[in-house]
């Protein structure tokens, strides 16, 4: 999968493509670490690619989550297909983010 | 009308006793009435009878100077032509007539004798023992102009007149009887008479009388008192009192008249005592009035005694009443007071037995393909010391059968207890004994009444087969082996029961059941039911029970089958202890697979990425369309990385097999690994509910796991983590 990060408008948005599973999942923590620790800035994660996730990857965001939670800024998901939209509903996550 | 009823109720043993006073009093004021009745009426009579007596004897004096008047006409009437021998006469009359008699007299008609002179009149006056005889005519006293004269010198009887005092004859207050003397031809020409005094009458009337307080006293045809009682009887005002009554009697009294008794009532105001007086006529000459005073108090003075008594031990009984009364309340009171608590105690059971009844199973059975259960248990009293459990987890069948120590209450509590601690311990854990262990332990804790329980805890797991339970002093399940027609125990050593010692170490045990059989659980109740002899069912009986239905593969009939028998076995024996049978019959569904693919892989992550390829690929195979085979990737893929994390120690290298079986219905996934014991199963749901900064970063995998699959199962199958997932394809 590919994973990057852009800075748009005084926001970060992270733009996560492909399938997401457990391997790809560290390979994509790699490049999203640095959304741990939050600048005070908010985060979009653009999902319009995304076409899978597993729970490491769920991780990832909630890590990013509890990092943007603790400066106050939010984190917004963008774009998210309705199989993971599922994933989010069965995990409970869906109450924790916003959706675009 | 509340307020009223209240104070009717408080005041109720008040408002008995009054009411008791009330009939009580009536009644005998009633019979008071009705005796005073009864007596007057004696009263009357016996007055009747004093008159007549006093009547007669009267009469009896008068007769006999009467009978010696008319007796000496006859000899007078002989001897008219000499003038002495009347001195001789009236002497002989006055000496004999009696101790009454003060004198007799003859009086002629004017010059009858020439030689006497115009008036003649001999008189002979009894003086004590002697007589002395005069002529007492003088122009003072001219008999002639005397009323006895005139009637006797008519041709009649001087039948007594009234008393008189006469100064020249009989020098006293006298009544006088006389008769005519009559010549040859027939004409009057003289008086003969007797004078009799009236002092006696007083004392013939009181000689005797039925009650020593009554007097008579004697009146004459004018109202006056001819004589009275001794001054000791009654005064002489109130004999002059009386007689001024029986005078007016007719006009100002209401008269009672009985017979020939007249009475009234009065009151002697000297005294301060009621009376009545009665008074009579006698028939004959004299016909005077003989009058009777009779006083209540003699008479009634009984009765009103016997009412006084009556009163006083009426009051006296009315008193014991009230005491008793009191008594019955109060104990009444306290008995209401024991009913309510008994009621209450038994509408407490009432709920508590609704409460247990709830905490079985509340659909007595669990139907599906694999395994058929029903359960029963009927407590010897409202509640119970027997409890039985079972509920589906995974693929796994839970179930408890146990026996609480003792019975009723005490027991009922106890295995409420024990069936929650069942409850929780079974939620994350799918090993018997360790259940065992922890019901013991927290069982122990504080059971000062040393109750214990029997117990069986059983897990089935349903793919396989497998059995495992711990069996802590219970009886032994009977397995039915419905092919064979055969029945065994499940043998096992057992375990000490559940609450005696902390530091038991349970053992879990293993069976595998196979296709078809039975498996029978129950309490002492059924192998220790007695019939009136006396004589357990005991087991061989439910064997031979058991093997009689064998083939039966409805738990529920053969749970019928058991009751009837032993119910048929008890009779009327009364039922002592709680009987509680559970049936499980497992029948396991044969999984024919018309695909099965297998990836064996390393226990590294890296390896994932083949797992990927491999599962997306035998999806595609088994035509799954593309979101579900995301889901089931996410599924499996999150419980192999489980497995690839946990199963094997760190550094260590493994196999991890994944296989994909489909029977066109169901998909199976079973992840077998042959590291250390890791059952996911048992782990605890992950609380989706909670916020960003309290979620836990693990859980995720096993909760996804779980939500995406229809059901998962966890099994130890010599030395492998079997671990399969299950999705049914047409829902």
């Amino acid at each position: 999968m590919n994973t990057k990060i852009e800075e748009i408008d005084g926001k970060y948005v992270a733009t996560l493509v492909g399938e997401m599973d457990t391997v790809a999942a560290t390979e994509a923590e790699e490049v999203l670490k640095p959304l741990y620790t939050s600048d005070g800035k908010d985060v979009i994660i653009d999902c319009k690619d995304l076409e899978y996730i597993a729970s490491s990857g769920l991780r990832i965001l909630l890590n990013i989550l509890k990092g943007a939670k603790a400066s106050g800024s939010k984190v917004v998901m963008r774009s998210v297909n309705d199989d993971i939209k599922n994933v989010f509903q069965l995990t409970g996550f869906i109450d924790l983010f916003d959706f675009q | 009308m509340k307020k009223l009823s209240d104070w009717l109720k408080k005041r109720a043993v008040l408002i008995v006793i009054i009411l008791a006073a009330v009939l009580l009093e009536v009644i005998s004021a009633i019979q008071y009435r009705y005796t005073r009745g009864l007596l007057e009426e004696e009263l009357e009579k016996s007055a009747l009878q004093d008159l007549m007596t006093s009547a007669l004897r009267i009469q009896e004096i008068v007769v006999k100077a009467e009978v010696g008047v008319s007796s000496q006409v006859w000899h007078t009437q002989r001897h008219l032509d000499d003038p002495d021998y009347m001195n001789m006469l009236v002497a002989s009359m006055a000496q004999d007539g009696g101790a009454n008699i003060v004198g007799a007299g003859i009086g002629f008609k004017p010059y009858y004798y020439p030689s006497k002179g115009e008036l003649f009149e001999v008189y002979g006056r009894q003086i004590k023992d002697s007589v002395e005889v005069e002529q007492i005519a003088s122009e003072k006293h001219d008999y002639t102009q005397k009323d006895f004269y005139q009637i006797a010198l008519r041709g009649d009887t001087v039948k007594w007149t009234p008393p008189y005092l006469d100064a020249e004859g009989a020098k006293g207050v006298v009544t006088t009887y006389g008769m005519p003397v009559k010549d040859k031809r027939g004409e009057p020409v003289a008086v003969l008479l007797v004078d009799m005094a009236t002092n006696w009458v007083g004392e013939v009337v009181n000689q005797h009388h039925r009650n020593s307080s009554s007097f008579s006293l004697v009146m004459g045809k004018d109202g006056d008192l001819i004589a009275g009682p001794d001054d000791s009887l009654a005064s002489p005002s109130l004999v002059r009192k009386i007689v001024e009554m029986v005078n007016d009697s007719t006009v100002e009294r209401e008269l009672k008249a009985n017979g020939r008794v007249t009475g009234f009532p009065f009151f002697d105001e000297e005294c301060g005592e009621s009376g009545h007086v009665y008074y009579a006529t006698k028939k004959r000459e004299p016909r005077w009035q003989i009058v009777l005073v009779c006083y209540d108090k003699e008479v009634f003075g009984k009765l009103d005694d016997m009412r006084k008594y009556i009163i006083i031990m009426m009051l006296a009984g009315i008193f014991v009443l009230a005491v008793i009364i009191q008594l019955f309340v109060k104990s009444h009171r306290r008995l209401q007071a024991t009913q309510k608590e008994q009621d209450r105690i038994e509408g407490e059971l009432h709920i508590a037995k609704e409460i247990q009844t709830q905490m079985l199973p509340q659909k007595n059975s669990v139907t599906r393909d694999d395994v058929d259960v029903f359960g029963s248990l009927v407590p010897a009293r409202e509640v119970g010391g027997d409890l039985f459990d079972f509920f589906l987890r995974d693929e796994k069948l839970f179930f408890c059968i146990g026996d609480v120590s003792g019975k009723g209450v005490p027991s009922a509590m106890v295995m409420a207890v024990t069936h929650s601690l069942f409850r929780s311990a079974s939620a994350h854990e799918n090993n018997p004994a360790r259940m065992m262990q922890v019901i013991n332990e927290t069982s122990c804790h504080g059971n000062e009444a040393n109750m214990f329980v029997t117990l069986f805890i059983g897990v089935l797991d349903l793919p396989t087969g497998r059995l495992h339970f711990c069996n802590a002093g219970h009886d032994k399940p009977i397995i039915v082996n419905s092919q064979q027609s055969t029945v065994s125990t499940l043998d096992a050593k057992p375990n000490l029961p559940v609450g005696v010692f902390t530091d038991v170490k349970y053992v879990e045990h293993e069976h595998l059941l196979t296709t078809g059989s039975t498996l029978f659980l129950y309490t002492d109740g059924l192998t220790e039911a007695r019939n009136v002899q006396r004589q357990f069912f005991g087991l061989e009986r439910v064997k031979e029970v058991l093997c009689s239905v064998a083939s039966e593969s409805k738990p529920q009939v053969l749970l019928q089958t058991m009751t009837d028998a032993v119910n048929q076995f008890v009779e009327d024996a009364e039922q002592s202890d709680d009987l509680t049978m559970l049936v499980i019959h497992y029948m396991p569904q044969e999984f024919e697979s018309v695909l099965t693919e297998t990836l064996v892989m390393k226990n590294n992550l890296h390896e994932v990425t083949r797992f990927s390829a491999f599962i997306t690929s035998a999806t595609e195979k088994l035509g799954i369309e593309k979101s579900l085979a995301r889901q089931l990737r996410l599924a499996v893929e999150e419980a192999v990385v489980n497995v690839i994390e946990y199963a094997y120690p760190a550094g260590k290298e493994g196999d991890i097999t994944v296989k994909i079986m489909s029977d066109g219905n169901t998909l199976r996934f079973q992840i077998i690994d042959a590291g250390v014991l890791f059952d996911p199963t048992m782990k605890e749901r992950a609380d989706t509910t909670l916020s960003a900064e309290d979620r836990q970063i693990g859980g995720l995998g096993i909760l996804l796991v779980r939500e995406l699959m229809d059901s998962i199962n966890y099994e130890r199958i010599e030395g492998t983590n079997v671990l399969t997932l299950i999705k049914n394809l047409k829902s």
